[in-house]
């Protein structure tokens, strides 16, 4: 069999193909590693668009080294940044390192972000989970990030908004999981800085007390394990979509209680309920019934969980509406 | 669509494929359903960019691929890849003719498993030496500049 063992077919690759299908698949110390292969592949590290690191990337080194290998990461991007991926576990979390790296990203015109800083154990270097989140704060060179279209944000405060920030004008998707500090008033002023938002999605974010969600533009909006007592209110015309997540086991009456408050939203078509304990059950039949005169335009209703009983198709109360897709 | 499709690769050889492996590829699935349309007598469809060698092996991948879809295995696509790390056999030269006959077929499962098999060889390579073996990637910087490249890549040691 001829084999044409010599030639070199990985060097010939595109730079697109190598870019966004090899090293993209690769951890950023074996990008960086490739540049010392030959010419070819000097400075495609610096042009990689995704950056992304966890804490498995830095589990020998010290607080100081993940700090200056992330900068320089950044410093030496020769490209817009579509992604920045920053999950990392650190001895003793700075603010001004995570403040630094978002400035960097910021002048990379970063498009989507996403931040999860947490502690980790100085004798194990493993990350502590996400209970034990530090009060870590964001920085206010979030506000820099003018070319954000998705941002997620986990376990860390977020800061004031200074008052002569414009908006957010790109910014399409939203997402908070256990933000401490995030209350009413916050959550509202950050809403009104992104005007043409589509996807809204809140976790653990116990602050909140009286969500009040007002947006033009949004379609997507999940909410999950919140206060129990929380009262919501919905003003988004063009809503589509809206998921309820509960790991607790009062997730049914929580959501009895949730669904109760919603007034008729008529762009509603797909309602999913999501819960994984066991718990006080609940007759699927009552948050069926609420969910069908809440959302008279209903066409998909998903129940993922174990906090109803027996999930009977037959038990479901006969309908008004057609639910030609109905998944349980 | 059932029944069977007659290909030819490169090197002139007659294969008898599957009509729902053929599917597979989005280059033949397109010429099938022009021929289909016009109702036009099928000829054998030359692959002119595929030689047998490598046509057996997509004809293999693609019975694979079937036969995925219809169980449900829990990981497909990771039982996938280790069918194709079987077919490819280590050889670094039918692992690239593959991926050139995948992109120029459009099937993308295949295309997306053999770049994910190069990402992880690299990965799997314990120093550049080793990559630059593997991949026959020859060293083309002069002492000063492999001294240069070094030197800023230990910043991120």
């Amino acid at each position: 069999m001829a084999r044409s063992s010599a030639i070199d077919r990985l060097s010939a690759l595109s730079d697109d193909v190598l870019l966004n299908h090899i090293l993209s698949k690769i951890s950023y110390r074996d990008v960086v590693r490739s540049s010392l292969l030959s010419q070819r592949w000097r400075l495609l590290w610096t042009k990689i668009p995704r950056l992304k690191f966890c804490p498995e990337d830095f589990e020998k080194q010290k607080d100081g080294r993940i700090q200056a290998i992330i900068n320089n990461a950044l410093l030496h991007l020769d490209t817009r940044l579509s992604c920045l991926e920053l999950t990392v576990a650190l001895d003793d979390p700075k603010a001004a390192y995570i403040n630094n790296w978002i400035r960097l990203a910021a002048e990379k015109q970063v498009e989507r972000m996403d931040i999860h800083i947490c502690n980790r154990d100085p004798k194990t270097g493993k990350r502590i989970s996400n209970g034990a989140s530090p009060m870590m704060e964001l920085g206010d060179s979030i506000f820099s990030c003018e070319n954000l279209t998705v941002l997620t944000v986990q376990y860390i405060r977020i800061p004031k908004m200074p008052t002569n920030f414009g908006v957010f004008r790109s910014l399409k998707a939203l997402r908070y999981a256990g933000i401490p500090n995030l209350d009413d008033a916050m959550f509202e002023g950050f809403m009104d800085l992104c005007p043409h938002l589509q996807d809204l999605g809140i976790l653990s974010c116990l602050g909140l007390k009286n969500l009040n969600i007002r947006s033009f533009n949004l379609m997507w909006i999940h909410l999950g394990d919140l206060r129990p007592d929380i009262s919501l209110q919905l003003t988004c015309p063009r809503l589509m979509e809206i998921g309820l997540i509960d790991s607790g086991q009062y997730a049914g009456l929580k959501w009895l209680k949730l669904l109760q408050q919603i007034s008729r939203a008529k762009s509603v078509k797909k309602v999913i309920l999501q819960n994984y304990n066991t718990g006080n059950a609940v007759n699927p039949g009552m948050p069926s019934i609420i969910v069908l005169n809440s959302f008279p335009g209903l066409e998909e209703l998903t129940i993922h969980g174990q906090c109803f009983q027996e999930m009977i198709s037959d038990e479901m109360p006969t309908a008004e509406v057609a639910l030609p897709n109905l998944k349980m | 669509m059932e029944g069977k499709v007659i290909l030819s690769s490169s090197d002139g050889q007659v294969f008898e494929v599957d009509m729902k492996v053929a599917m597979i590829s989005q280059t033949l699935s397109n010429m099938l359903k022009d021929t289909e349309d016009t109702g036009s007598e099928t000829a054998p469809i030359k692959l002119a960019n595929v030689s047998s060698r490598i046509f057996n092996l997509i004809i293999e991948y693609g019975k694979y691929h079937v036969e995925a879809q219809k169980s449900d295995t829990s990981e497909p696509t990771a039982d996938l890849k280790k069918r194709v790390r079987e077919l490819v056999a280590d050889d670094k030269d039918t692992l690239f003719q593959l991926m050139i006959a995948a992109n120029f077929l459009h099937i993308q499962s295949l295309l997306d498993l053999s770049y994910q098999i190069v990402a992880e060889d690299i990965a799997a390579c314990k120093d550049q030496q080793m990559i630059r073996q593997k991949y026959n990637i020859e060293n083309d910087y002069s002492p000063e500049e492999e001294e240069e490249v070094l030197k800023l890549h230990n910043i991120f040691e």
